[in-house]
């Protein structure tokens, strides 16, 4: 069935990683300007992909530009490898390039993610390629691009250190959920993504490297391996994760991953490991390959 | 240190590229547009000192450059000719125009405080009291939440706001709002305030006691202050020197009580005589 | 309780697909499907009859093939902006081989040439396939239509070839022979930039990434962003220099011999706006007032696109009142239908984790706002006790 459908539903004709070489080219050209500035957000020409806007183009973009034919790729959203979004990205990743997908993310070499850092610790030459829908830490405040890139030239953040000040006065405590900002090597301040903020932590001094796609608003940033990441936060109300007290996931028991409510009826919550993959092997499950469309 | 702390050398601001007749250096006009290319110089060869300590006015009607004065003292834009110098900065008089983006950003956090006539142009008026004081310290490193209530506390304090440090700014009146912007341009202890009509708009008794707040201060913390109004009885409270702007030009230089009681250019007779 | 993982995305995927092509093939009840055409004939169908549909897609997309914007058409159900995403993403896949050369307006194959400007042209004007001044009563009687036979009478009606066209030189062209025209703001671009080779950059674009992604932009975005400034937000309320609609030659210079060689033929529509009116007169000294231009382009008959185009590249020069369409970063970073679309549905994707996120913060908060009414009651017991 799968085979027909290649035949009747998939465009016949495109190179190696569907992109034409001259955008291949392109997009590795932003990347490599990237690891050099760390955080720092290169334009880049974004064409359109076969994947609409918004859901994960731009980062299709980074993993097509540099997957190689012996390259082992994982495509996880929200932590989850078979939410339809990641199926569907691992179908199209693995369409075009026939390269083999796996569940493992030690056994991957690049990573696609969408709000999520792998529980699992991360190793030298793996890349986490992150799908990016505000590539601009300062958008919260700052609408326009012209005046936001100045500041970040500047390293002028004080509006945004301010913004951190007032959600304290108003709240007792700093109100970002995900998006929370973060100083990379100390130069620039860059936006991680709706990842939570549980996962900062684990992005600080990665033997990894992290790439960040923003496909619609056509940016590419990047955290190099071993580079130091630190969310914002005051001497007197530090940074914190989110607070798990008291919770394990239900089926694996884990209390230092991070948990995704599960809604029960009448309004109680369950709690589950958000990285499907992480649960899996604490419960003694084998990671397996994946074809692009098994089940 | 004996020096001045700010110098203005031939400030000039024109919109025009002028001409040969506008261009010479003893070009006088009635207006302050060239009657042969139509180039309108705002600002034409202004030059003052102004010493540390010292509170300094700069008089003239609405339309004689005063605001344009202060734009350019404040870096919000260059002059077309003539320098600002500026003493507290590095090692003696310093041109500014030739710093970097982020040295006029240091000079206007750490060694300049502003207070614009519309608190607008300074304040955050969805952000509350209290932050707009502590945004400058935020802009100096300080990461502290609780040292900067406290001092932005004091300073709110000092300037009778006492209490409304977390209320949004856009809900104070505007002579609150002024002693906010106030308090925001001394946070950073600078050693130059500029004050463009800080007064104007207001009631008179939140005027007297605006000003009062202004000179305790001042005696406190013994700043120079640079006083733009066209207003002869504040001048004469608050100012020992100063100059007087017209049409772009300064057109009289002395003490304020010279200025007052043997005014020597006719324009400063009549701006004198019609504020008695 | 028990809890299972919820899996089988990619089954509920495959039948999402499947049923898709249930409803693209009718099976939606929407007539009988044996008596249905084969595919390829409704593309042909489309191509005949969908002429505006295939030629905002194009548009669209940037990219003109009549037929695949046809098909797209099919596979998207009609949906014209899917469509043109869908022609757009194929175009990445697709190598550049050369830039065309310009366009030569003047020598285009006209179809449709008018002038709002004056009541006669050199070359005449030529009102050709167009709804203006049509009754919009709907015809019943299309039911009963006979194409083949129908289009007959209609070719007797318009009489035979009237020979060859007159010479249709460009009015804004004689304008400024005439020196009535100003000259534009920014220096002329050796090469125009094309923006999907290199990124557009703020706070000023050129003109020429500027007129590309304008020219690519949402047809409802486009129409609604120039209605704001003619109506009021903004200045620009342009006469029509010139429309017109017409086939060109694309024309590429030969790799090895360096000479243009024709390869092929698109249809477009081009717009010339004469931006004029008092608040426009930038002129200083002894400069006379000189008329300022707007241009807008469509692959196509797309002439409400390129009349908008034409406005919002005269509001993008001028930039002079503070109206969105004035606003360069607000135009150029929300006109792209594809990418607005994109985003408004990607909001349909799971956001779990941000809302429990949200959730987290929320409880957070509350637990303080409740304890610190808690302790305000206990204060004012104890002052009531006093």
């Amino acid at each position: 069935m799968t085979e027909m459908q290649a035949q009747t539903r998939e465009a016949p004709a495109y190179p190696y990683g569907y992109l034409d070489e001259f955008m291949k080219g392109s997009v590795r050209v932003a990347i490599l300007k990237a690891v050099c500035i760390p955080g720092y957000q290169v334009p880049y020409v974004s064409e359109e992909v076969p994947i609409a806007r918004g859901y994960g183009s731009g980062g299709l973009q980074i993993t097509l530009s540099i997957i190689g034919r012996e390259d082992r790729f994982k495509v996880i959203d929200e932590g989850d490898d078979e939410t339809v979004n990641a199926q569907n990205l691992r179908r199209m990743i693995g369409t075009v390039t026939g390269n083999v997908a796996t569940r493992d993310p030690a056994r991957a070499t690049i990573i696609q993610s969408r709000h999520k850092v792998p529980e699992a610790p991360l190793a030298e030459g793996q890349i986490v390629v992150l799908q990016s829908a505000f590539p601009d830490a300062l958008r919260f405040f700052e609408r326009s691009e012209a005046v936001s890139r100045q500041m970040h030239a500047e390293g002028d953040y004080a509006k945004l250190w301010l913004r951190l000040y007032e959600s304290v006065i108003d709240h007792g405590e700093i109100m970002i959920g995900g998006r929370y900002p973060v100083m990379v090597g100390g130069r620039y301040v860059l936006d991680p993504t709706h990842v939570p903020r549980w996962d900062l932590p684990m992005m600080d001094n990665s033997p990894a490297l992290f790439l960040f796609g923003a496909g619609r608003e056509k940016r590419i940033y990047a955290i190099p391996p071993y580079t130091s990441v630190v969310p914002l936060g005051f001497d007197d109300h530090p940074f914190r994760v989110e607070q798990q007290e008291g919770r394990a996931c239900l089926l694996c028991q884990s209390t230092d991953s991070f948990l995704a409510p599960v809604l029960r009826m009448g309004g109680a919550y369950d709690w589950v490991c958000s990285d499907t993959a992480y649960c899996r092997a604490r419960r003694g499950e084998e990671l397996e390959d994946a074809q692009w469309l098994d089940q | 240190m004996a020096g001045p702390v700010i110098r203005a050398e031939r400030l000039s601001l024109r919109h025009g590229k002028g001409c040969a007749l506008c261009h010479a250096p003893d070009f006088v006009a009635e207006t302050n547009i060239c009657p042969q290319c139509g180039t309108v110089w705002a600002l034409r060869d202004v030059s003052f000192d102004v010493m540390p300590g010292e509170v300094f006015g700069i008089v003239g009607e609405s339309g004689a450059g005063k605001s344009t004065l202060i734009d350019i003292l404040d870096f919000a834009r260059d002059p077309s000719d003539g320098a600002i110098l500026y003493a507290p900065w590095k090692e003696g008089l310093v041109p500014v125009h030739d710093a970097t983006a982020q040295e006029r950003r240091y000079l206007r956090s750490f060694e300049i405080g502003v207070v614009h006539q519309n608190p607008r142009r300074n304040l955050m008026m969805g952000v509350s009291a209290g932050g707009n004081v502590v945004e400058r310290m935020l802009a100096a490193g300080n990461r502290h939440i609780g040292e900067m209530r406290g001092v932005a506390g004091d300073m709110l304090d000092h300037m009778e706001l006492a209490g409304r440090m977390d209320l949004k700014t856009g809900t104070l009146s505007m002579g609150m709002r002024q002693r906010v912007q106030i308090a925001r341009a001394l946070v950073n202890s600078p050693k130059v305030l500029l004050l463009d009509e800080p007064t104007t708009g207001l009631d008179l008794s939140v005027q007297a006691r605006t000003l009062d707040l202004i000179r305790q201060v001042h005696r406190r913390l013994g700043l120079a202050i640079i006083l733009v109004t066209h207003d002869w009885s504040v001048l004469r409270l608050m100012a020992r020197r100063a100059i007087v702007l017209k049409a772009g030009r300064v057109v009289e230089r002395g003490t304020v009580a010279q200025l007052m009681e043997d005014p020597q250019a006719p324009y400063t007779q009549l701006l004198v005589s019609s504020a008695l | 309780m028990g809890y299972s993982v919820v899996r089988g995305g990619a089954e509920a995927m495959q039948a999402a697909e499947e049923m898709l092509d249930f409803a693209r093939l009718g099976g939606l009840d929407r007539g009988d499907a044996e008596a249905a055409p084969p595919t390829s004939e409704v593309i042909d169908m489309m191509l005949r009859s969908q002429r505006s549909a295939v030629d905002r897609i194009m548009a669209e997309a940037g990219f003109y093939a009549p037929r695949l914007a046809a098909t797209a058409l099919v596979q998207a159900e009609g949906d014209a902006i899917e469509a043109s995403f869908i022609l757009r993403s194929l175009r990445a896949s697709l190598p550049r081989i050369e830039p065309a050369l310009p366009v030569e307006v003047a020598k285009m194959r006209v179809l449709r040439r008018i002038s709002s400007a004056f009541k006669e042209v050199p070359g005449g004007q030529y009102l050709g396939p167009t709804r203006d001044y049509t009754l919009r009563f709907l015809r019943r009687a299309l039911e009963d239509e006979l194409p083949a036979a129908r289009l007959s009478e209609v070719i007797a009606a318009l009489g035979g070839d009237d020979g060859a066209l007159p010479e249709m030189p460009r009015v804004v062209e004689m304008l400024r022979e005439m020196g009535l025209i100003s000259q534009p703001p920014e220096p002329p671009e050796e090469e125009p930039v094309d923006i999907t080779m290199q990124p557009l950059r703020f706070p000023r674009p050129p003109r020429s990434a500027r007129l590309q992604a304008l020219a690519r932009g949402e047809t409802g975005m486009l129409n609604g962003l120039a209605y704001s400034s003619l109506r009021g937000y903004g200045h620009v309320h342009p006469t029509l220099g010139e429309l017109r609609v017409g086939a060109v030659p694309v024309r590429v210079k030969h790799p090895q011999w360096d000479v243009p060689v024709d390869i092929g033929e698109v249809t477009l529509t081009l717009c010339d706006g004469i931006i004029s009116g008092v608040a426009m007169v930038t002129a200083t000294g002894d400069e006379d007032i000189r008329l300022d231009l707007g241009f807008g382009a469509s692959f196509g008959q797309q002439e409400a696109r390129a009349i908008s185009m034409a406005i919002l590249d005269g509001c993008l020069a001028e930039g002079t009142s503070d109206g969105p369409a004035d606003d360069m970063e607000f135009v150029l970073y929300h006109i792209d239908g594809i990418e607005s679309l994109g985003f408004v549905e990607h909001l349909k994707q799971p956001h779990y984790m941000l809302f429990a996120s949200v959730m987290d913060r929320l409880a957070g908060a509350n637990a303080r706002r409740a304890e610190a009414r808690d302790a305000e009651s206990r204060a004012n017991t104890g002052e009531m006790a006093e």
